[in-house]
């Protein structure tokens, strides 16, 4: 984990916010699912903003979730890399993701590292998520049940109040499995980071109680307890 | 005057600390904070172990945020068993925040952190809905080998009751974050606690109107800088406690 003051360099509209790309001078990189906690130095707050990192360059980080207080040039002190990573199989060579909450950006950093190992990659979302390589097939989310029989390796990213009701998007019984290993990045307000174990961000899995900031945010998805 | 001679009083090397909530429940190695703390404050810690509120809800608005977490925390006996270690070896004195809703968990409470090494006070958190005689006798039930501060929501401190807190035995008092309540989903109410910096003015306020209380001061609201800690030491504070600036 770094601690240090960063610069705001390029903002974009994007998942309905703001994603941006901030200077990174560190040689950390994100892990896919990972997120940073980020305060405006000039701007009081009460809270720092989760921003979600869904790109990386050397000397620079994307990230989304950016506040829409933030300017180019706006100095940012930032705290990160934080929380558990997805963790893509080596082997997977056909990997399905899908925008459960709409916001398609947080798998980004995944799917380029799936593409990144020659894997195919099909990402369902509800309409083209922008910036796709031509490579990436885009299905609509009604296909989803199907995603499971074709792929290696699945990753969702959803919201909180969606955990438990994933198997819906499956068209799963309780008892049923997936026919592949899956992840989830669960989207929770973390305003701690990992230091408070406020509980603010505590998700609730088949063996209890668990903090996104720390354990997560990204999950085994059948770890996610269900209705 | 023979009350104040056996009172147990707050010793600080620093008048800077973290707020209850903010840290967890044991010194982190390597987190900045805005000035050296002269103690570290524990998250709540209630006698029985208590699970993540099912309307948990962070709701920001200009100027601050609510927060409602259900003071998630393991129960005290797993706290002593994971922590008391560290306490030990801590060079921070430690300050455990109880959270109960009798005088009689308190009492249970504060006899079972008497003699942990590394323990230097308690502070006890007054519930929101409490009235004055429950509040003292919380108080009261915390006494003993170690000093106690209670711990009261900023909105709270204009109470008339808290002019009985110095014969309580009580060592200080700390002005904590203020309830308050918000629409959430659905036009929901939300009832919870207050931070941001927009809360030093009435941080300011109370240390004024509390300045003959004849009680040391914490204030514990709206402090995000180091000007806003000095402003309330000026102010007559014996010390601050910063919240979420810490995050």
């Amino acid at each position: 984990m770094v601690v240090l003051t960063s610069e705001l360099i390029e903002i974009r509209q994007e998942d309905g916010g703001l994603s941006g790309w901030l200077r990174w001078p560190g040689s950390l990189k994100p892990a896919p699912g990972q997120y940073l906690l980020g305060r405006a130095v000039d701007l009081p707050a009460a809270l720092p903003s989760t921003l979600y990192a869904c790109g990386w360059q050397t000397g620079r980080v994307q990230v989304t979730g950016l506040p829409p207080a933030w300017n180019v040039g706006t100095p940012v002190a930032l705290r990160g890399f934080l929380g558990q990573g997805f963790s893509l199989p080596a082997s997977a060579a056909r990997v399905a993701l899908a925008a459960l909450s709409a916001r398609p950006a947080r798998l980004r950093l995944l799917m380029q590292a799936a593409l990144a190992r020659g894997a195919s990659v099909a990402f369902y979302a509800q309409g083209v998520p922008p910036g796709l390589p031509d490579e990436v097939e885009v299905l609509p989310l009604n296909l989803l049940p199907e995603a499971p029989a074709w792929a290696d390796y699945l990753a969702v990213e959803l919201d909180g109040i969606q955990v438990r009701a994933w198997r819906k998007w499956f068209n799963l019984r309780y008892d049923q499995p997936l026919a592949c290993p899956a992840e989830a990045v669960v989207g929770v307000p973390m305003p701690c980071g990992e230091v408070a174990a406020c509980g603010l961000c505590a998700v609730e899995t088949r063996s209890g109680w668990r903090l996104a900031c720390k354990d997560g945010p990204v999950f085994a998805l059948a770890s996610l307890a269900v209705d | 005057m023979e009350m104040d001679a056996l009172r147990p009083t707050l010793d600080l090397a620093s008048p800077w600390m973290n707020a209850a909530g903010t840290l967890g429940f044991a010194p982190p190695a390597d987190l900045p904070q805005l000035e050296p703390p002269g103690a570290f404050v524990t998250n709540a810690v209630s006698l029985r172990p208590r699970t993540p509120a099912e309307s948990r809800a962070l709701l920001e608005y200009p100027g601050g945020a609510l927060i409602h977490t259900g003071l998630v925390n393991p129960g005290i006996q797993k706290v002593l068993k994971k922590y008391a270690p560290r306490w030990a070896r801590s060079s921070l004195p430690i300050w455990v925040h109880l959270l109960a809703e009798t005088p009689e968990e308190i009492y249970s409470l504060a006899r079972q952190l008497e003699n942990v090494e590394g323990v230097a006070a308690l502070e006890v958190g007054l519930p929101p809905q409490a009235g004055p005689d429950l509040c003292l006798e919380m108080v009261q039930a915390a006494c003993g080998e170690l000093p106690v501060a209670a711990h009261l929501a900023l909105n709270q401190s204009g109470a008339e009751w808290i002019k009985k807190l110095t014969a309580s035995g009580a060592s200080g008092l700390v002005l904590g974050a203020p309830r308050g309540v918000m629409p959430g989903a659905g036009g929901k109410q939300v009832s919870g606690r207050l931070y941001g910096p927009g809360l030093l003015p009435q941080t300011l306020a109370a240390l004024k109107n509390l300045a003959g209380l004849g009680l040391p001061l914490i204030a514990g609201a709206g402090i995000f800088n180091r000007a806003d800690g000095a402003a309330c030491l000026a102010a007559g504070a014996l010390a601050v406690q910063v919240d979420t600036a810490l995050w």
